[in-house]
């Protein structure tokens, strides 16, 4: 009778904690999110299953958590040195923790990203550059309400909108607030088709909406080539700390465009890319754990993300908006929005916001251009805030 | 008031706003240059062509309306069958009436 009790007082019934219980349902919530409102399904199944099973409350001596990595011990009396080794999890954390996994997701990016509406159409990279104000902007919120330098800077990159970014950069300036950030990002990732038409439709008139711009011209094979290696050189140039992100996307990209590495760009965009996914989010919803997620600088992280996910949006906006006096050919301001790189999800909404307008008016292929530019744009600023801050 | 709790924030640490504004300035100056790239792109290839001619491709994805060829010959022969299935059903529904 003694054993079973002694087994029962090991059972997560028994030490089980409020936080952990709102950790496994906002776990939940996610998977239903992903499930009935198809919201990033790919992003927050896994991790809404990771929340899961990291809030599963842990049994005294056992290895079980992402945060139980390996350790050397020296026992004092003998000298001698043992090796204890960590949770299955936290080996396979290591690929968050030490930013290897985000790189790797950006050699898919790149060998499933087509360049060319944006090399149809320069002038629409701007946009992408425009949006990142929403980076520097939390990072100055995020300054003033109490944060360092370089957890504000983790804590911005959100507003990049691009989860892979914000892990690497976190992983690299705040590790601590890895988790909250990771989540913040996905997070809003998914719910880009909620946040954004609001504050499009907001800063745009009916007749800016209404804006058809040109077809993109056709764009030769020579120029998708050239352009990754001539783009890499010119961003690494002038942010060596983009090297990582950077490298691995435009060396994806070559992959694709050179034509004679199909099956490395086919590999890569598909089994690589899907692998690491799953393993990025399911260790990033697993190192939730309520002890170390639910605190008041979760709360903080999170207001911030949804203000820079916002303040992007207005500043692609704007910024298009602003463009538009200069330009005879008018660009339709709704694909300024596109400029969070939230790809490509921002680009489908801004389709869906113009479609609402104007159901014959495409933009998606134009809001394309700015889509990938913020990807190169906010993987720029983490390379800028990385070199700074550390 | 806001502006006014940046300005602290920055005081307090010293060099908030500096790094921000340079920060954007250069995601500005990448994506800018990146900008003038594109646009001269085509003009530097032309450029080039005149003294290095752009061969025929070698590596070009085969068309994929090539390969619909022995879909339609797939589907004509699925087509075939149950045309001919059918027409011997009705044949054999007349006799019967």
């Amino acid at each position: 009778m003694s054993i079973l009790f002694e087994f029962l007082s090991t059972t997560g019934f028994a030490s089980m904690t409020l936080g952990n219980l709102i950790m496994i349902l906002i776990g939940i919530v996610f998977i239903f999110l992903a499930i009935t409102k198809d919201y990033e399904p790919l992003l927050l199944v896994p991790i809404g299953m990771g929340a899961i099973v990291g809030n599963i409350p842990l049994i005294e001596g056992m290895s079980l958590s992402v945060y139980q990595q390996h350790e050397w011990v020296m026992d004092a009396a003998t000298g001698q040195i043992d090796y204890l080794p960590g949770s299955v999890l936290s080996y396979l954390y290591f690929g968050v923790s030490w930013g290897i996994y985000p790189p790797l997701i950006f050699l898919g990016i790149g060998a499933m990203t087509d360049f060319s509406t944006m090399l149809s159409n320069p002038k629409l990279v701007l946009l992408g550059a425009a949006a990142q104000v929403g980076i520097f902007l939390t990072f100055l919120g995020a300054l003033a309400l109490g944060f360092t330098l370089k957890e504000a800077g983790a804590i911005g990159i959100i507003g990049g909108a691009d989860g892979p970014t914000s892990i690497f950069l976190s992983s690299r300036l705040a590790p601590d607030l890895l988790g909250p950030i990771a989540i913040a990002a996905y997070s809003y990732m998914a719910l880009v088709p909620v946040i954004q038409p609001p504050i499009m439709k907001l800063l745009t008139s009916s007749d800016e909406r209404l804006i058809r711009m040109k077809p993109p011209r056709k764009v030769s094979t020579r120029e998708k080539m050239i352009f990754p290696v001539v783009a890499f050189l010119i961003c690494t140039m002038i942010a060596p700390g983009a090297i990582v992100l950077l490298g691995m996307m435009f060396f994806g990209n070559l992959l694709k465009e050179s034509l004679v590495t199909e099956r490395l760009a086919a590999t890569a965009r598909t089994a690589m890319i899907d692998i690491v996914t799953v393993l990025l989010g399911f260790c990033v919803g697993a190192s939730t754990q309520a002890s170390t997620f639910l605190t008041s600088q979760s709360l903080l992280i999170f207001g911030l993300g949804a203000l820079s996910f916002a303040v992007a949006t207005a500043g692609g906006v704007l910024f298009a908006k602003f463009m538009n006096l200069f330009l005879e050919e008018k660009i339709n301001p709704l694909v300024g929005a596109a400029g969070v790189s939230a790809v490509p999800d921002s680009a489908r909404v801004v389709q869906m916001v113009g479609q609402q307008e104007d159901p014959h008016n495409f933009l998606l292929m134009h809001a394309m251009a700015p889509n990938v530019a913020g990807v190169i744009g906010s993987a720029v600023a983490a390379g800028v805030l990385w070199a700074v801050l550390s | 008031m806001i502006l006014a709790v940046f300005f602290d924030a920055s005081l307090i640490t010293g060099k908030g706003i500096a790094i921000a504004v340079t920060g954007l300035l250069i995601v500005f100056a990448a994506l800018i240059l990146i900008t003038l790239f594109i646009a001269a792109l085509p003009r530097i290839l032309e450029a080039v062509a005149t003294v290095l001619p752009e061969a025929p491709d070698r590596h070009t994805v085969p068309d994929s309306s090539e390969s619909l060829l022995p879909d339609d010959a797939v589907l004509a022969a699925i087509g075939f069958v149950l045309h001919s299935e059918l027409q011997k059903q009705v044949e054999t529904a007349g006799n019967t009436d």
